[in-house]
């Protein structure tokens, strides 16, 4: 939560002109839609991706910001909250090369705390997410742009299913659980995305 | 430049397959075999008096205080000012569980043995009988003299050793299957909703009554006379079934509280106790005290009885031959009760203590007192100076002389939790 918050002010922080260098920074924004490709025990996996990016340009080639955005794996909704950069090598040209890499955290706060009729208590916790991007820009006439890329991304998560010894057990006290189980789930994408830059 | 392109590709592509790891953390009792010699060569050792870690059963004893710490002893407490006791000395009794005091003798089981204590002086305390073999269900190997007692271990691994069952959930490993009911006992006064003694499943829990000691344990009922209080006799035992869990003496009956019900017996011949009547319930923890005419019982559901439901169930025992339930009470999680007059004190676990006025049976509910959500409680005794209610957080004494008002005069705090 704390990384959150520290993001968010971060943002803030830079959005404000006075903090910023004497004025506003431009605006950047960034949408996202795409798949998320992977393989499991099961096979390979196809997922529905979908991701924002708002920040500053720093100067034409770069610029920072705020990701957020839904990853849905199966009935799993992460939601990452991280920061963002993007890089971009030509920015002259109508047809660039861009990076980006995003570094935080996949949060599950859709994922309700599930109790069984075998009174098995199941909650979820996010983790760690990184992301690194390569693609391609495309300048439209209007000078907004039009993205396709590639990138590879990590999101942790952990399911932990329990069966408490006490009736109003505590998630952090191992001695209130008959036994618990926690699953972290290392998720290795490579996902595919078409966007728009404005 | 485009090879090398491919190539990185090739390699995020390849190390794509997503990664499990699994930590299964479970409670578990891990058995220690124990000789007997080794216990009963060692002396039993009277120590300067030490703060509490995991208080069980109290008992009071004139202006003493004894409080049992399962496992490991007794403290001696000086109440003498219930508004500070002071803690005396800690019998070091290793593999004890309960206790009862009679005639300045204090019995409590040592593993698979009866020990008497001479307490005339709580300053001098002197072990004056060793009654062996007389719990015998502790024994793994009797000609060897070899006991097994179970230590609670958390363990924690990343081995998928878990079998799955066949609702596709971890199920417990097959050691903890057969540990599961013992866990539940002997970890519960630490992790507070749980039991309410802390103690084992084969350790006794003690009362007397006509020169006589009770003790009750998984499944039996035993009898040890005590009318030479310096020489307690083993004399027979009465198998009740399973899960027996509480004792209760009143007017020369035993009422005896199992998971599954109630049990009365009379015992105006003392060594002889004859059945009078079962009365029987849900498969739940429960705790029995009665009066002239009532019996209350309380029904927990917990861990070990999770069919159970939480109430309070008043039976009618005019004639004991036949207890009949006349009102059931829903309540929280209910453990311990405490009777004095028409009030009566109930411990509700985590969600504090309850006092009722019970003078109309039938209106229980609507007769609530206090509710002192603070207190987490597990046991009560209304004690000749104070209400002693113990807890997983410690043992605190309130001022109960106005039954409606209960005033706190001191809390010993358990040394960590």
């Amino acid at each position: 939560m704390k990384i959150i918050y520290i993001i968010f002010a971060a943002t803030l922080y830079l959005a404000c002109p006075s903090n910023s260098w004497g004025q506003a920074l431009p605006f950047a924004h960034h949408s996202e839609m795409g798949i998320l490709t992977g393989r499991d025990d099961l096979g390979n996996r196809t997922n529905f991706s979908f991701q924002t990016f708002n920040g500053f340009q720093l100067s034409r080639k770069y610029a920072f910001g705020f990701v957020t955005g839904l990853d849905q794996y199966g009935s799993l909704s992460v939601m990452p909250i991280a920061m963002g950069g993007r890089a971009v090598l030509n920015p002259e040209d109508r047809w660039q090369l861009f990076a980006g890499l995003d570094l935080g955290f996949g949060s599950t706060i859709l994922e309700p705390t599930v109790v069984t009729e075998w009174n098995e208590h199941r909650w979820q916790e996010g983790g760690f997410m990184g992301q690194g991007t390569a693609g391609l820009r495309i300048k439209t006439k209007s000078d907004n742009f039009w993205t396709l890329s590639l990138s590879y991304k990590r999101q942790v998560y952990h399911l932990t299913t329990g069966n408490p010894r006490v009736n109003d057990p505590d998630p952090s006290r191992p001695e209130d659980w008959n036994y618990y189980a926690i699953d972290k789930i290392t998720f290795n994408n490579v996902v595919y995305r078409l966007g728009y830059w404005f | 430049m485009q090879l090398l392109m491919s190539l990185m590709l090739l390699l995020v592509v390849s190390s794509c397959e997503d990664q499990v790891e699994t930590t299964y953390t479970y409670q578990t009792q891990v058995p220690v075999f124990l000789q007997v010699n080794s216990f009963r060569e060692a002396d039993i050792i009277i120590e300067p008096g030490k703060p509490l870690d995991n208080p069980g059963k109290i008992y009071i004893y004139g202006d003493y205080l004894f409080i049992s710490e399962p496992g490991e002893g007794i403290h001696i407490l000086d109440n003498s000012n219930p508004s500070s006791p002071r803690n005396l000395n800690f019998i070091n009794i290793p593999g004890t569980g309960d206790m009862a005091i009679n005639n300045n003798i204090l019995y409590a089981d040592n593993y698979v043995d009866l020990l008497a204590f001479d307490i005339s002086d709580p300053q001098d305390i002197e072990m004056v009988k060793r009654e062996e073999d007389v719990f015998p269900n502790l024994y793994t190997n009797e000609e060897t003299g070899t006991i097994v007692t179970y230590k609670d271990t958390l363990i924690t691994s990343t081995d998928p050793n878990m079998m799955w069952s066949s609702w596709g959930r971890p199920a417990f490993r097959s050691d903890f299957m057969a540990m599961e009911s013992m866990a539940a006992y002997s970890g519960g006064s630490k992790s507070g909703g749980g039991q309410s003694y802390g103690q084992g499943g084969s350790m006794a829990r003690f009362t007397l009554l006509g020169g006589h000691l009770y003790t009750v344990d998984d499944y039996d009922l035993r009898i040890f006379s005590v009318e030479e209080p310096t020489d307690p006799k083993y004399l027979k035992n009465i198998n009740l079934g399973w899960g027996i869990e509480t004792i209760f003496p009143f007017k020369g009956k035993l009422f005896i509280g199992s998971m599954t019900g109630m049990h009365i017996y009379d015992a105006s011949n003392p060594s002889e106790p004859q059945k009078m009547a079962v009365y029987e319930h849900v498969t739940s923890c429960d705790p029995v005290v009665v009066n002239d005419d009532y019996a209350f019982v309380t029904l927990r559901s917990g861990a070990l009885c999770r069919m159970g439901a939480d109430e309070l169930h008043v039976l009618d025992i005019k004639d004991l031959y036949n207890p009949q339930l006349i009102k059931s009470y829903p309540m929280e999680n209910p453990h311990g009760l405490g009777l004095s007059g028409n009030y009566l004190y109930l411990a509700e676990g985590e969600h504090g203590l309850k006092s009722f006025n019970v003078a109309d049976v039938m209106e229980i509910s609507n007769n609530q007192i206090e509710h002192l959500k603070d207190y987490a409680s597990i046991d009560i005794i209304p004690g000749p100076k104070s209400l002693i209610v113990i807890g997983p957080d410690g043992v605190c004494q309130f001022d109960y002389s106005d039954p409606e008002k209960l005033k706190e005069l001191s809390c010993i705090s358990v040394s960590f939790r």
